[in-house]
């Protein structure tokens, strides 16, 4: 009698547990679709918050060697393009000021390990427009091993060396 | 109407000016920051050697344009047009360009280093397009499938941008007219399977163009941005 009635909670013991693993997955593929309906197209009509939310100090997707354990590569990967494209954009916005700041804080960026943030950077650097860099900038091609980088390093600096327009030729 | 073909059809609405991210004035509209950067050469000068005849004529004159020089065209422009109450904008001020999702028409203002409105400068700066001559591509997500394989959609078009300040008294008198094809990649990343990240990357990598400044011919070559980012929650 006693093995039957073990055999017998066994087995309700398992079909409970089947039970939650099922509600589990239901529940899931509700966030899912819960999820899919923040599609752009479905908030027409609604107010939009303030524009351009990029955070002062957006969180750096670029894990770190623990994350990069954690996190599945695709995931890693959208991350840090975020990254990039925050960072790109927050430069170019430092590029409208004037002040030796932000200046700074786009020069510290060409050494930056990502070659697309060093690019960005390179873009700031020309939107800064600041003509002072041009000597440093072609010190920088100098170093640069990738002869591609190292053009395009010496391509802004020659842009930069070009007098603005309404300024005539050799008044620098 | 399916999912992706809704990301599809909104998709190419918004992404056909090259631009989504963002909102100024209303609903439905997205605003994009434009950077832009230029050559701009004009008609070198002429010697003329009275004792031996030859003429030599030097090679075309170069000068730097990029954003900020706009943006100081267009402050003059809009305070001799008695828009705006300053000849020059504040430091950080910045170029941006709104979109609707509708048929209604874009337009260009100028906007502080805290996004706050300055300027409509629509007036003077204009971008076109011509939606029948728009190619896109792109993955696309069965969302109930569940999260995850965040859309991309890509357009190639070519735009008109063009800045005439003709119709102002007293200003600059600067115009020119520029295109080239211009590639816009618009991602939609979910977050913690609530907020809904789009992103928008626009880029005229070459463009081409001429003008006149001040009746003086030059031509213009360059490259244009426009980057946008909306958080939807």
């Amino acid at each position: 009698m006693r093995p039957k009635v073990v055999a017998t909670i066994l087995l309700l013991a398992f079909g409970a547990l089947g039970v939650v693993v099922l509600i589990s997955r239901v529940f899931h593929h509700e966030e899912g679709r819960e999820a899919a309906g923040n599609l752009p197209v479905a908030q027409a009509g609604t107010t939009l918050p303030p524009e351009n939310d990029f955070p002062a100090s957006a969180p750096l997707a670029v894990a770190s060697d623990k994350a990069t354990v954690a996190i599945p590569p695709v995931i890693q990967e959208t991350n840090h393009a975020d990254y990039v494209s925050e960072r790109i954009a927050e430069l170019m916005e430092l590029a409208m000021n004037d002040d030796s700041d932000s200046l700074n804080t786009i020069w510290a960026e060409l050494s930056n390990p990502d070659k697309e943030i060093r690019q960005g950077a390179l873009e700031a650097v020309v939107q800064f427009g600041d003509r002072s860099v041009v000597p440093r900038l072609r010190e920088l091609a100098a170093q640069t091993e990738d002869p591609a980088e190292a053009a395009s390093i010496l391509a802004a600096a020659d842009h930069l060396d070009l007098p603005p327009l309404g300024e005539p030729h050799g008044t620098q | 109407m399916k999912l992706k073909t809704k990301i599809l059809a909104g998709t190419a609405t918004l992404a056909f000016l090259a631009f989504a991210a963002g909102s100024l004035q209303a609903a439905n509209q997205v605003t994009n920051l434009l950077t832009i950067t230029a050559t701009i050469q004009e008609q070198g000068s002429t010697n003329i050697n009275v004792h031996s005849g030859v003429t030599t004529v030097t090679a075309p004159t170069k000068f730097a344009f990029n954003t900020k020089q706009f943006l100081a065209l267009l402050a003059q422009d809009e305070h001799a047009a008695s828009n705006y109450n300053s000849a020059t904008f504040p430091p950080g001020a910045k170029l941006v360009i709104v979109v609707s999702d509708s048929n209604a028409p874009y337009f260009c203002q100028v906007v502080d280093k805290n996004n706050n409105f300055l300027v409509d400068v629509s007036n003077i700066l204009k971008f076109q397009t011509n939606i029948i001559f728009q190619l896109y591509s792109g993955k696309t997500k069965n969302y109930s499938f569940g999260v995850g394989g965040d859309p991309t959609v890509t357009t190639l078009h070519v735009p008109t941008f063009g800045f005439d300040d003709s119709g102002i008294t007293n200003g600059v008198g600067f115009q020119c007219s520029m295109v080239g094809l211009m590639k816009t990649t618009v991602t939609y990343t979910i977050v913690n399977r609530s907020t809904l990240v789009v992103t928008t990357s626009g880029r005229i990598a070459s463009f081409a163009g001429a003008g006149t400044n001040q009746s003086t011919p030059f031509l213009v070559t360059g490259s244009l941005n426009a980057t946008g980012r909306r958080t939807f929650r």
